[in-house]
Formats: structure tokens, C-alpha cells, sequence
């Protein structure tokens, strides 16, 4: 209720057991009745000032270095639980940091909620971790929890975890791939193998090296409160403004000239000299080939050029031919984008950068994904990008399952599962109540009662499940009965994608599999 | 939030309509037919050398798995009792990734060992049945449960690089005779019930498969129960020439 948030205060607290100071100087008065079992809290999100305290902390963040000492508190085996800043998973410039730390103590539980911005009326985003004081086990695995913004957290009534976003990491993975929180916020499941075999593919940048080239933003204007400089050969030049590249070209009506007169970074001549391929940085990946005299670009829009200005024509037959290749795979090369881009998910949406398009994996024989390879990309770029957003606003949340979505998803299922079971088809589905379900069977004809509106109530039980005030959990409902499964589960499209497919594909068959099949 | 469990919500057990263990005979039936593409694989880089042989077999059959049995994928060299390495693995997939609350990254689905047939040296003739005392013998290392242990079913792939499927069915079987017949370094008893059976010669697709059955050695294994060998041969003498 809204009274609670903006009318209730506590009374301060003074008393015996409560220390008031410097979490950093009141270690000793603190720990004179000895260590604690549990540090819970959310430490202040600001820049250290004092060196002493910032020593490896990344971006001198006060609340890593508050997680790092507060497991001087606690007795050997005891937990602590910290929300953090969500850089500490999903920013590469504490990766180092995350690592180390990751390697020294158990994370037990991440509480990830990258995905809802204003959770404590400020414009960061954070996690919360539950660590164990005790070096992780080689086969310890980390729960990696993602809440969602739904109506209920915007409403404030409680939050929420549905089965598809429960997911558990190796310590393996904990330690040594960084990327696995971003993967999982997109889904998790297969896309982690996707990615890690796209990870070992050559990259874009790997090619460019072997072909002599280079890849290189373009110039940038003049700063204030930095050195800048006149280049003559610069100004006055012809212009491509970056909206004058779209996916399928150049607008060379909209090329104008070079303005500027002073420059922070101006570039070299080899930069703008063709034969050249330009790219914005943007999520839909616009390039073009020019090769039609000197042409400027500022730095949101990078180049591919030969290195050296002598002989350069010899290049422009192989940067036609690459031009055309990448235009060839732009489609599969944007949905790759949205998965192998680190700020993918947790950034705009449009937004990218020349880094990671040069990361993107580039196979000399081109891409051959699989039908299932294919779904879960186009599920990113179709949907689960916009749910992580968007949350209550996306199509995912606030559309219902369809006849034509059910058929996908259907036919999705058996994809996975009729390579084993050959006589699986499917039999029919349809909603009651906020729920959906959709049966398979084996053989011709399934022997069921089908589920009408009488169901609902006990099947919403089952579905819903509360823990306390704050939390309720979604679950799938998964019924072997005879020759035929149902699967029950929220009549929204979230839960019927291509996606969920594979991932109750994965689960169905791990069921039958324990059922001696 | 260890109450906190969402996705347990699985009622009720499959009582027709699917033949116990068919994923297992899927599985089986899956790589004997990927044995002639990975044989006639014009890439397919021209070896010798088991490792090679076994990489690019497995790097063939994920291809295929990823269309085909998309459930499971393979990993080769997979590490067995600690020891010795699988030639190859076969695991779920990635359910184990994604929920590993049911199963570990570790957890092998069905143990392949691949074998040259004849074996590379003199020493090593009888190899594809038993090593002796060095226990490098591929049926043998699935009675000692070096491999494959509390499977019920492996299967054992045969390169045969000369000679035909038909004259290596009786030589091994002719060992395996042999063996039940005197005492082993190994500690290992045989018996000719372990014989290979069920010969299935394909001549046109120039493969052959037969099957086994044979106690596991109790002391590796508790149980001491008994583990099926799918026995898959794809004749590569031509192609050898």
C-alpha cells in the first residue's frame, strides 16, 4: 500500500546492540562477543574515498568493497547477503574482481534484478548475493534467480520467479565466464551451450587482422575541457551523417560536408580514404560498401579500410566481396548481437558498439544452426529482449497464447522429442481460467480427461505458489497420465514460445527418461 | 529460499505407448546409422590413428545429433573412473546445463569405446575383447566398470580396416571362447554365453552390428550386475584400401 511507502517512518533505533559508525572502523566493538552467522544489508552505493578501502575494488564502488570485508564478520561456514550494484555481474570492468572473489567464497544464491529499474526509487540496478564464508566446492552450483518486472512488483504487492527463470550455474561457469548472468537473463538453458560454441568461433575482428585491414571509429568533434586541434584536410570534406546509413545503404543525397574546424580526435587519411566499409553502431547493424572518393564519418559510425594508403585499390574486390558476405548474414549477425553484445539486455535496445560487432563470431563457411538454433534466436530478437525491458509492457506479458503461437510451440516439442520418440504427436489444446494447456500423446489417440474451467481453481494452486507476503513462484504443471502428457501453464505468451518448447522438450524428456523410457 | 522450488510440479508415470529404454535404443540405432556418412565424409581428414578417428566420429555425430536426436550431445575423451578416459560419452543435453538440479555436468547417458580392427599392433591383437593384465581391452574395461560403470547398455564402435565384419565376428568370438576357457590376468571370468550375437551384416551401407551381455566384475561394481554391449562395425577396408 502506497501509505507504507510514503508515510511510515521508524522510530531511530538506540540501543545496546545497535553500533552506530563506520562499517569500515567499528570492526573490533562489533566483533567483541565474536563473529556473526549471517551479515545482511544493502551498503551504500558510492565512490570510496579513502585509498585504503579502494585497494582492487573496481570503479571504487563502496558497496564491493562492503562485501568483500564484511566476511570478516562472519564465523567460518556463516552467510552473507548484500544487494550490489548489477555490475558486479554484468560489467566487464569488475570481471577481475568477481572472479577472485568468486573463487575465495561460495555464492549460493544470486537475486538478480537487473530487469526492474526504480526498485529502491533510484536509476540503478542492482543484485543481491548470498554468499557462503567457505571456499566453493568444484561441483558446487550457484542458483541464479532473475525477477521479472511484472504489475505485481510495479504495484509493490510482491515479487515473482516463474520456472523459466530459475536457473543453476556450474562453479565452473561461476569462476571463468562472465557472460553466463547476461545468457541467463535471456533466457538461460540452451542459449548457454549456443553461446559457447559461437565463443569459440573466429571473430569478425580475427578476419579484418587477417586481411590486412583495420577497424576504426571515426573522428570526434571538439570537446570542451579537452585538448583539441584544427585539421585542415578534415574540414570542409564530404560528410556522411550516420542516419545517412541504413541497413541497405548509403543515402548519398543526405552526404553533406565536414563542419567542424577543430577536433579532439581527427583520425588519419587512411580512415576516410576508400576502398572502405562503414558500420553504425547500432543493433541492426547498417553497413556499406564506398568506394566513390573521400568520405568523413564521425564516431558513432566505424570503418574497414586497408592499413596502409599505398596499393590500397588492390583491396577494394576483396572489401566488396566482405561487404556483401556480412550484408548476407546480417539478419543471423543482428540476433547474434542481441546474445553475444555485453550491454545486450541490459542496455537500449538499439544501442551497440564497434567492440561488439567486431566480437561477433565470423565462420569462414557461414552459420548452419539448427531448427532449434534458429527458434532460440529468433525468440531474442522477437520477444525476450523486449520482455527484459519491458517486463508488464512487452507482448510477452501482456499477450495471450494464440492458435498460430500454440502450433509453434507444438511443433517446436516434437522437434526435440520425436528424434527418441517417433510415435509422439499432438493432441489437442486450449485455456480455462488464466491458464492454458496443450497435450501430446503416444500413439494415435490420448487417453485423458480434458481439463475444463472446473480445473482451474485446484490447477491455480498448484501454478501459484506463495512464500510469505513478497514472493510467489510460477510453476509448470507437467501430468503423465496413460499414453499422454499435459502440460498446464499462465495463458501468456511468455510461457508458450519456441523457447519454452525446447526447455520443457528438455524437461519432459528428463521425467521420461527417470520413468525407465 | 531453499522452500522456494518451482519447478517440481511433475504428477503421474507413462504406462504406454513408448518401449522401456527407448531412448537408449534411439541412441543406439542413431550412431550406427551416422557410421557410413562419417566414413564417406568427403572432408573427413584421411587417419590412422584411433584419437583422430574418435575425434572426428564425435565431431560428427554432434553435428547430426543437433538435427536428429537433439536431447543429447557428445563429449569426447570424457574422463571415466579417473584413470583411464571414454573415448567418447554421450550425455543429455542441455538439461544438465540449465537444470542440473537433476542432473550433473557428469552424468554419462551411455559410454562408447572405439576399437581398430585388427588391432595396430601384434600385442594388442586381441585388444577389442581384452588387454590382460594391462586392462586396455575394450569389453574388458565394461566388466571391470572402468567404463561405463551402473550403465545398463555401451556400445563399442569397430573401425574394421581389413577383413570383413563377417571373419571378425567369429575371431572375436573365437577369443572369447578362449578366454572363458583358462584364467585371466585380470581377475575377470568368461564365459561363452558373453559371445557377440544378433549379426546384422549391411552390404550395401557395408556396416555390421551385433550385441553382448556380460556380468560386471562385482568387486568394481556393487551390484555386480550385468552390462549390454551394442557391438556397431562400419568397414572402412575400401576406403583404407
Amino acid at each position: 500500500p502506497k501509505v507504507i511507502w510514503e508515510k511510515l517512518r521508524f522510530v531511530r533505533p538506540d540501543g545496546r546492540n545497535i553500533v552506530c559508525g563506520s562499517f569500515y572502523d567499528e570492526r573490533e566493538t562489533v566483533l567483541r562477543d565474536g563473529a556473526f552467522d549471517l551479515v545482511i544489508g544493502n551498503p551504500p552505493f558510492k565512490r570510496i574515498d579513502e585509498d585504503a578501502h579502494a585497494t582492487d575494488i573496481p570503479c571504487r564502488e563502496m558497496a564491493y568493497s562492503v562485501l568483500k570485508e564484511s566476511f570478516a564478520f562472519v564465523r567460518e561456514g556463516g552467510r552473507v547477503c548484500l544487494i550490489q550494484p548489477s555490475g558486479i555481474l554484468y560489467n566487464s570492468s569488475c570481471r577481475e574482481f568477481a572472479q577472485r572473489f568468486f573463487t575465495r567464497q561460495t555464492l549460493e544464491t544470486v537475486f538478480d534484478f537487473v530487469s526492474i529499474n526504480q526498485l529502491f526509487n533510484a536509476n540503478v540496478t542492482t543484485v543481491a548475493l548470498l554468499c557462503k564464508k567457505a571456499q566453493p566446492e568444484a561441483w558446487h552450483e550457484t542458483r541464479h534467480l532473475i525477477f521479472r518486472r511484472t504489475v505485481a512488483v510495479q504495484k509493490r504487492l510482491f515479487f515473482e520467479i516463474d520456472h523459466y527463470d530459475d536457473h543453476s550455474v556450474t562453479q565452473e561457469r561461476v569462476e571463468s565466464c562472465g557472460w553466463i548472468w547476461r545468457v541467463n537473463l535471456l533466457g538461460g538453458g540452451r542459449l548457454v551451450a549456443l553461446y559457447d560454441s559461437l565463443s569459440h568461433m573466429p571473430k569478425l575482428r580475427d578476419f579484418i587482422n587477417s586481411k590486412g585491414w583495420k577497424a576504426e571509429e571515426g573522428y570526434k568533434g571538439e570537446v570542451r575541457g579537452e585538448e583539441n586541434k584544427a585539421c585542415e584536410w578534415l574540414t570542409g570534406k564530404p560528410f556522411l551523417p550516420s542516419e545517412a546509413l541504413q541497413v541497405d545503404g548509403i543515402r548519398e543525397e543526405q552526404i553533406t560536408v565536414v563542419t567542424e574546424r577543430v577536433f579532439n580526435r581527427y583520425r588519419d587519411l587512411e580512415n576516410f580514404t576508400p576502398p572502405l566499409v562503414l558500420f553504425k553502431e547500432h543493433a541492426d547493424l547498417p553497413s556499406a560498401f564506398w568506394d566513390c572518393g573521400f568520405l568523413a564519418y564521425r564516431h558513432h559510425v566505424f570503418g574497414i579500410f586497408p592499413k596502409e594508403m599505398a596499393g590500397r585499390e588492390k583491396h577494394t574486390a576483396a572489401l566488396r566481396r566482405f561487404a556483401e558476405e556480412f550484408d548476407g548474414r546480417r539478419e543471423t549477425l543482428a540476433k547474434l548481437l542481441q546474445l553475444t553484445g555485453t550491454r545486450a539486455g541490459v542496455a537500449r535496445a538499439t544501442g551497440s558498439s564497434r567492440q561488439n560487432i567486431l566480437d561477433l563470431p565470423w565462420p569462414e563457411k557461414g552459420f548452419d544452426f539448427c531448427e532449434w538454433e534458429e527458434a532460440l534466436l529468433e525468440d531474442l530478437t522477437d520477444g525476450m529482449v523486449e520482455y527484459v525491458q519491458k517486463g508488464e509492457r512487452s507482448r510477452l506479458l501482456s499477450q495471450e497464447v494464440r492458435g498460430r503461437e500454440m502450433e509453434l510451440f507444438q511443433q517446436m516439442f516434437l522437434v526435440m522429442l520425436q528424434g527418441v520418440y517417433p510415435n509422439l504427436r499432438r493432441v489437442r489444446w486450449g485455456a480455462f481460467g488464466g491458464f492454458a494447456y496443450c497435450a501430446f500423446c503416444f500413439g494415435e489417440r490420448a487417453e485423458l480427461d480434458w481439463p475444463d474451467d472446473s480445473w482451474a481453481r485446484e490447477v491455480k494452486q498448484l501454478v501459484y505458489a506463495r512464500f510469505g507476503e513478497v514472493l510467489r513462484t510460477v510453476r509448470v504443471v507437467r501430468i503423465y497420465h496413460v499414453n499422454t502428457i499435459l502440460l498446464v501453464k499462465p495463458k501468456r505468451l511468455r510461457y508458450w514460445t519456441r523457447s519454452t518448447a525446447i526447455r520443457d522438450a528438455d524437461e519432459v524428456f528428463s521425467d521420461l527418461r527417470h520413468q525407465g523410457y | 529460499m531453499s522452500g522456494v522450488r518451482s519447478e517440481l510440479c511433475a504428477s503421474g508415470k507413462i504406462t504406454s505407448g513408448i518401449a522401456e529404454k527407448q531412448h537408449l535404443d534411439a541412441l543406439v540405432d542413431f550412431i550406427y546409422r551416422t557410421l557410413p556418412f562419417w566414413r564417406d565424409d568427403p572432408e573427413r581428414p584421411e587417419a590412422d590413428r584411433e584419437t583422430v578417428l574418435n575425434e572426428t566420429l564425435c565431431g560428427m555425430l554432434n553435428t547430426r545429433a543437433k538435427r536428429e536426436i537433439p536431447c543429447f550431445h557428445f563429449i569426447h575423451e570424457a574422463a571415466a573412473t579417473g584413470r583411464r578416459s571414454m573415448d567418447m560419452a554421450l550425455k543429455p543435453d542441455e538439461k544438465c546445463v540449465f537444470s542440473a538440479r537433476e542432473y550433473t555436468r557428469y552424468d554419462t547417458v551411455l559410454a562408447i569405446e572405439c576399437k581398430r580392427l585388427p588391432a595396430p599392433s601384434r600385442d594388442r591383437e586381441r585388444e577389442y575383447v581384452s588387454g590382460g593384465d594391462k586392462t586396455t581391452g575394450g569389453i574388458q574395461r565394461f566388466k571391470l566398470s572402468e567404463h561405463g560403470a551402473g550403465l545398463p547398455v555401451a556400445v563399442m564402435v569397430g573401425y574394421v580396416q581389413h577383413g570383413t565384419p563377417q571373419t571378425w565376428l567369429g575371431t572375436i568370438n573365437r577369443w572369447i571362447i578362449e578366454f572363458a576357457g583358462s584364467e585371466t590376468d585380470d581377475g575377470l571370468s568368461w564365459s561363452e554365453d558373453e559371445k557377440l550375437a544378433g549379426f546384422k551384416n549391411d552390404r550395401i551401407l557395408r556396416t555390421a552390428r551385433a550385441r553382448s551381455r556380460h556380468p560386471r566384475a562385482a568387486q568394481q561394481d556393487h551390484r555386480g550386475d550385468h552390462i549390454q554391449i551394442e557391438h556397431l562395425w562400419v568397414d572402412m577396408s575400401e576406403a583404407e584400401g
